[in-house]
């Protein structure tokens, strides 16, 4: 049996002296799209820093692709391939659209040619940014802003895509708009890893679950068999 | 007549106090690290200029690249050995850190150099233009010119380059510009070697003008602080405002009150100015 494309174990992580992660576990073949779920406090973003390398992994293995990457520098994480769009967008606010875009390539060696196919290929994705391209990454509204932020994250080309927080605060209409553009991300062999609150959209997007509860994953497995838990439809979809 | 030979002498001027203030605030903006070694960058490469001058009659606009790749490389080994360790610390840290370099850099320059008034007096001057009654030395105007280009070149490479891409997404976000694989402390140890660069380049023009002597890093660095705090913190326009600005100030200063209440004078303003509009005169917005 293969390895599976991104398998974490046993990672441990905290902020200074406050342990967050107990021993988290979670795997994805490639070309799936998992999902994590769970409440406020549960170490879902801590598990998405941790797999970028903004935090480090005080114990466990992180690997994608057979190559371990636990602790490692965050442009060494970003070469092997991963890249997150972090929680709350994080784009540069006082820098253009474009300029925004053209920092995920930071790290590309392949020239102009081909980055400028990928930021049409970017903007044909998200055809709003193309009128906004000169504009400021700050004046946009929050669902630009996240397009833009994806867009981003796809200019470094990778194979596997962390999503911290996609749906937060934004309308349905985007929320429907964007699920449907990381379809087609997907499908052009895009690995993904979501963190989402809705836990509605989260098992209607994703093939695979993670629920996490306080540092742990306490269950996984297929969105359908998810959805259909008792367990998980009281707590969190609230439909007894 | 007389009020426009003053603005014109404080523009003169005004042009280097650009070039220093551009180091000392692109380090503040980006590292938020305040460096109080500032001033005595800019002695190190009037030194250079000294030097050179003394020991092989070099004219000191010829230094500056010297005293400016020099310094370079002194504040990139400095930030990658010693300020690295600190960088992420509140801005006390950072403050004690540079203050305890300045000390010991300072002192060393004291040993090494005295602490005696020196200048550069150049055998053959460039002379001066007249227009009408108005006296324009070449000298200070070529060092004028010379030190806006240097902080014209500063903010085309913070604009238009892929390193300075990289510098300004660090001073925006450092996690995110992390993520986008920036290596933030390489950013760091070039931001502040850049720093240091215009400190030494200025430094070398001023021996032309400015007595030379250790003890007088803590004058530069007070007029940094001053030109930043007008400007705007982390502004290239800004510091070519504020450094303008100063320049113009001191000179009126100095013809109203005395040469020696000049500084006094442009700190009143700074207080006034804090007061006033706290935001400084170009606001604050992005490292533009």
């Amino acid at each position: 049996m293969s390895a599976p494309f991104f398998r974490a174990d046993g990672v441990e992580a905290g902020y200074g002296g406050v342990q967050v992660l107990w021993g988290v576990g979670a795997e994805l073949e490639r070309g799936q799209i998992g999902c994590i779920v769970g409440s406020n406090g549960a170490g879902k973003t801590t598990f998405m820093r941790c797999i970028a390398g903004l935090n480090a992994a005080w114990k466990g293995t992180i690997e994608v692709d057979g190559r371990a990457i636990a602790s490692h520098p965050p442009h060494q994480i970003l070469s092997a391939g991963v890249a997150l769009v972090p929680e709350g967008r994080r784009l540069f606010p006082g820098m253009s659209v474009r300029d925004n875009l053209l920092m995920g390539t930071f790290l590309r060696r392949d020239g102009s040619a081909a980055i400028n196919a990928d930021l049409d290929r970017a903007l044909g994705m998200f055809p709003v940014l193309r009128e906004r391209l000169s504009q400021d990454a700050g004046t946009l509204s929050g669902g630009e802003q996240q397009m833009c932020a994806i867009g981003r994250g796809l200019m470094s080309r990778p194979r596997l895509l962390l999503i911290d927080e996609l749906s937060l605060g934004l309308a349905p209409r985007i929320v429907e708009q964007l699920t449907h553009i990381l379809r087609e991300i997907n499908e052009q062999g895009v690995t993904i890893l979501l963190v989402e609150q809705d836990v509605i959209t989260a098992l209607e997007l994703a093939d695979i679950g993670f629920v996490m509860d306080r540092g742990r994953i306490v269950k996984s497995g297929p969105t359908e068999e998810l959805a259909d838990d008792p367990v998980i439809r009281e707590a969190y979809l609230g439909i007894v | 007549m007389l009020y426009l030979q003053i603005l014109v002498n404080g523009l003169l001027l005004g042009g280097l106090y650009a070039c220093i203030a551009s180091g000392f605030s692109l380090v503040w903006g980006v590292l938020n690290v305040i460096n109080i070694l500032h001033g005595s960058f800019i002695v190190i490469g009037s030194y250079v200029g000294l030097l050179a001058h003394q020991q092989f009659g070099i004219n000191p606009f010829l230094t500056v690249p010297v005293a400016g790749l020099l310094l370079y490389g002194f504040g990139y080994l400095l930030q990658r050995g010693v300020i690295n360790r600190a960088v992420g610390q509140p801005v006390l840290v950072t403050l004690t850190l540079t203050f305890g370099l300045e000390l010991l850099v300072n002192n060393m320059l004291i040993a090494g150099f005295t602490a005696d008034y020196k200048k550069v007096v150049l055998e053959n001057p460039f002379g001066q233009i007249e227009l009408g009654a108005l006296f324009v030395p070449v000298d200070r105007l070529l060092s004028m010119v010379l030190a806006l280009l240097l902080t014209g070149i500063l903010y085309w490479m913070l604009r238009g380059s892929k390193l300075g891409r990289a510098i300004v997404a660090v001073r925006m976000d450092r996690e995110a510009a992390a993520l986008m694989g920036v290596k933030v402390n390489s950013i760091y140890a070039v931001t502040f070697g850049l720093g240091a660069l215009m400190a030494g380049a200025a430094g070398s023009m001023m021996s032309m003008i400015y007595p030379i002597s250790p003890i007088i890093s803590t004058a530069y660095l007070g007029k940094a602080f001053v030109i930043c705090v007008m400007g705007g913190l982390g502004s290239v326009p800004g510091a070519i405002v504020g450094g303008l600005a100063l320049g113009v100030i001191e000179s009126f200063g100095s013809l109203f009150f005395s040469a020696e209440l000049a500084t006094t004078f442009s700190f009143v303003l700074l207080i006034l100015l804090l007061i006033f509009r706290p935001t400084g005169l170009m606001g604050r917005r992005g490292y533009e």
